[in-house]
C-alpha cells in the first residue's frame, strides 16, 4: 500500500503575466504539497515577486492559472487560510504592536477576544513580550520583521508566504526563525519561503524551486541528488600518464597533487577507477561521488539569465 | 466590517499622525487672525460712522458680512486642500510602502479597502469643513453681530464641494503616484476656480461664449460651483443685490438639477475610483 500523496496547497501551470511586451512570469509551473517547507528561489527580476503577487490575488495573471488552497487564484476566501510578509513593508509607527495585529486581526475577520489572544501569544512567541503597547516608532528593524511574522502567523494559517523573513535578523533571530519553520512544519502548515539565502533555505526547505526568466527551472528536493558522473579522489601522488592510465572508465577534469577529480565515463565506473589506480601503485585515501549544492545547482541554473 | 476597520484605521492615522492636532492649531491661528480684523474692521468702521454723523448703519453691517463672507471664503479653501491632502495617499501612499498589500493579503476586497478610505478621509474633510465654518460663524457674530440668512443651507453646500474633492482626490490617488495625485488635485482645483471665474465674467460682459465656457468648466469638477452656490446663502439679499455678478461668490440661488449632479457626481468618483483600484496590478 503506499501513502496517497499531499494535497497540493499551490497548483498553478502556465502562469504568464506579462507588462506590456515583457513577460515578467513566462508560463511557470508549480506545485507545493500540504506541509512541506518550500523554498522559492531566483536571482533578481527572476519573475519571483510577481508570481507571489499573482498567488495572492495582488496582481492579475495575463496568462494561465492555478488554485490556492483549492480556490481559483484570486477569491479572497482562499486568503482567509493565508499569512503573508512582504519584504520592505512599511509599519506605520503611530501603532503599537498590540494594536497593529488587532487591525491585522480584525481583517482577518476573527473574532476580538480572540485576537486579543492569540496577539498577545503571538508577541511571546516572537520574543516581543512586554513590547506589546510600545510605539512601532520605538522598534529597531529586527523587532518589525518579528512584528511582521506575528501578523502573518496571527490567523493560524494553513499557507505562509515569507518574503526574506531573516535579512533584519542577528544570529540568534535566523535561529529562532528557523525554530519557528520547524513548528510550523510540525503543526502541518505550509510555508513558502522567498529567500536569497541559499544556506538557510538549504538547512529549512524541504522542496525548492528555481526560477529564472520567469520559469521553472528546478523543482524538486533542496539537496539536489548528488551528481553520479562525477568524483573527487584522494592519492599520495597522482600517478604518470593519469590520463592514459583511467582511458575509458573515467577522464580528468582537474589534477592538483593527489586531488583529483574525475568524471566517469559511465555511472558504475568507480571501482574501475580504484582498481587502476591501486594497480598503479596509488595510495587511495578516498573515492566519493561528488556532492552538489544548492548554490551550485542554483548558479548553474540562473547562469544564462545572470550572463544576460 | 472590513469597511469600518480600515475607516476606523485611516482616522486613527489622521490622530496619530497628529493631523488633526496640526489642524486644530493652525486653524485656531486662522480663527485668531480673522477675528482680529474683524473686531478691528467693525470698531474702526463704527467709529468711523460716528465721527460722519451717519444715522443709518446699513454700510457698516454690509461690510460686516462681506468680511464674514471673505472668511468662509477661505474656510473653504482651506477645507478644500484639507480633502486633497487627506485622501491624495490613500491608496497610494499606502501601495507605495506596501502597506496595502498586507492587507489585501487577507480575506479583504478592494471595494471594501475603497469604501473605508473613502469614508476615512470623507469623515475626516467634512468634519473639518463644518466644525471650521461653524466656528467662523458663531465668532463672526460675537465679534461682528452679524449671521448669514442660510448658514446651515451654505454649510451643506460647502461639505458637498469638500466630498467633491474627497472623490476625485481618492480616484487620483488609484490611478497613480502620491506626487502625481497630488498635482493634479491642485490643478483640478485650480481648473474648477478658474471656470468659476469665466463663467462670472462672461455673464457680467455678456459674453456668451465666455459664460458657457465656464459653466461646462463648472461641470467637470463641480467644487468651485458648490462654493459660488453655498456663498447664495452666505449673503444678505442686500448684499447679492449690491455686488451683482462677481468670480468669487455666488448671486443666484443653484438649481435644483446641478445639486442632484453634484451629488450623483460624488458618488460617481468614489465608485470610478473603486473600478480603477479593482484593476490595478499591485
Amino acid at each position: 500500500m503506499t501513502d496517497a500523496p499531499a494535497p497540493l496547497v499551490i497548483d498553478v501551470h502556465g502562469l504568464v503575466k506579462r507588462y506590456g511586451r515583457r513577460a515578467a512570469v513566462d508560463g511557470l509551473d508549480l506545485e507545493v504539497e500540504a506541509g512541506e517547507v518550500f523554498g522559492f528561489l531566483g536571482p533578481n527580476g527572476a519573475g519571483k515577486t510577481t508570481t507571489v503577487r499573482m498567488l495572492l490575488g495582488l496582481a492579475r495573471p495575463s496568462g494561465g492559472g492555478g488554485r490556492l488552497l483549492g480556490r481559483p487564484l484570486g477569491d479572497p476566501e482562499a486568503r482567509r487560510a493565508v499569512g503573508y510578509l512582504p519584504e520592505n513593508v512599511h509599519f506605520p509607527g503611530w501603532f503599537t504592536g498590540l494594536g497593529f495585529l488587532r487591525y491585522h486581526g480584525a481583517l482577518y475577520g476573527l473574532p476580538r477576544h480572540e485576537v486579543e489572544a492569540r496577539a498577545g501569544e503571538a508577541l511571546e512567541r516572537l520574543g516581543l513580550g512586554g513590547r506589546g503597547d510600545d510605539s512601532l516608532r520605538g522598534y529597531s528593524h529586527g523587532m518589525l520583521q518579528r512584528l511582521g511574522l506575528a501578523q502573518a502567523l496571527l490567523a493560524r494559517p494553513r499557507l505562509v508566504f515569507l518574503d526574506e523573513p531573516t535579512s533584519a535578523l542577528d544570529p540568534r533571530g535566523r535561529r529562532d526563525v528557523r525554530e519557528l519553520l520547524d513548528e510550523l512544519r510540525a503543526g502541518g502548515t505550509t510555508v513558502f519561503l522567498n529567500s536569497h539565502l541559499l544556506s538557510e533555505v538549504e538547512r529549512t526547505c524541504d522542496r525548492v524551486a528555481i526560477v529564472a526568466d520567469g520559469r521553472t527551472r528546478y523543482l524538486g528536493p533542496t539537496v539536489p541528488d548528488s551528481d553520479a558522473s562525477e568524483v573527487d579522489v584522494v592519492v599520495d601522488d597522482a600517478p604518470a600518464d593519469l590520463e592514459r592510465l583511467l582511458a575509458g572508465v573515467a577522464t580528468v577534469r582537474s589534477c592538483e597533487g593527489g586531488r583529483l577529480r574525475l568524471t566517469l565515463a559511465a555511472p558504475d565506473a568507480a571501482p574501475d577507477v580504484a582498481r587502476r589506480l591501486l594497480d598503479a601503485g596509488a595510495r587511495l585515501h578516498a573515492l566519493t561521488p561528488v556532492r552538489r549544492e544548492l548554490e551550485d545547482l542554483f548558479l548553474e541554473l540562473t547562469h544564462e539569465e545572470l550572463a544576460a | 466590517m472590513s469597511v469600518l476597520t480600515i475607516a476606523g484605521a485611516s482616522l486613527r492615522e489622521a490622530w496619530n499622525r497628529r493631523l488633526v492636532l496640526a489642524l486644530i492649531v493652525l486653524s485656531l491661528a486662522f480663527l485668531a487672525l480673522y477675528l482680529y480684523g474683524a473686531h478691528l474692521l467693525n470698531t474702526r468702521l463704527l467709529e468711523r460712522a460716528q465721527s460722519i454723523g451717519a444715522r443709518s448703519g446699513g454700510g457698516v453691517t454690509l461690510a460686516r458680512h462681506q468680511m464674514e463672507l471673505f472668511g468662509m471664503y477661505v474656510v473653504d479653501f482651506l477645507a478644500s486642500f484639507m480633502a486633497i491632502f487627506a485622501g491624495v495617499g490613500a491608496i497610494a501612499g499606502d501601495l507605495e510602502d506596501h502597506s496595502l498589500q498586507l492587507v489585501l493579503a487577507k480575506p479583504v476586497r478592494r471595494w471594501q479597502v475603497i469604501a473605508g478610505k473613502a469614508l476615512g478621509s470623507g469623515v475626516v474633510s467634512v468634519v473639518y469643513a463644518t466644525a471650521l465654518a461653524a466656528a467662523l460663524l458663531l465668532s463672526s457674530r460675537a465679534v461682528l453681530g452679524v449671521s448669514p440668512p442660510g448658514a446651515v443651507s451654505g454649510i451643506l453646500l460647502m461639505d458637498l464641494g469638500v466630498l467633491v474633492l474627497s472623490g476625485l482626490t481618492l480616484l487620483a490617488s488609484s490611478l497613480t503616484h502620491t506626487l502625481t495625485a497630488g498635482v493634479a488635485m491642485v490643478m483640478a482645483y485650480a481648473f474648477a476656480w478658474t471656470g468659476g471665474v469665466l463663467h462670472a465674467l462672461g455673464n457680467l460682459t455678456n459674453i456668451d461664449v465666455l459664460a458657457t465656457l465656464g459653466r461646462d468648466t463648472r461641470l467637470l469638477v463641480p467644487s468651485n460651483a458648490l462654493w459660488h452656490a453655498a456663498s447664495y446663502y452666505l449673503q444678505p439679499a442686500a448684499m447679492r443685490a449690491q455686488e451683482g455678478p462677481n468670480p468669487l461668490f455666488g448671486v443666484t440661488a443653484p438649481d435644483a438639477g446641478f445639486l442632484v449632479y453634484a451629488g450623483v457626481y460624488v458618488l460617481a468618483a468614489f465608485v470610478a475610483a473603486g473600478l480603477a483600484f479593482q484593476r490595478r496590478d499591485l
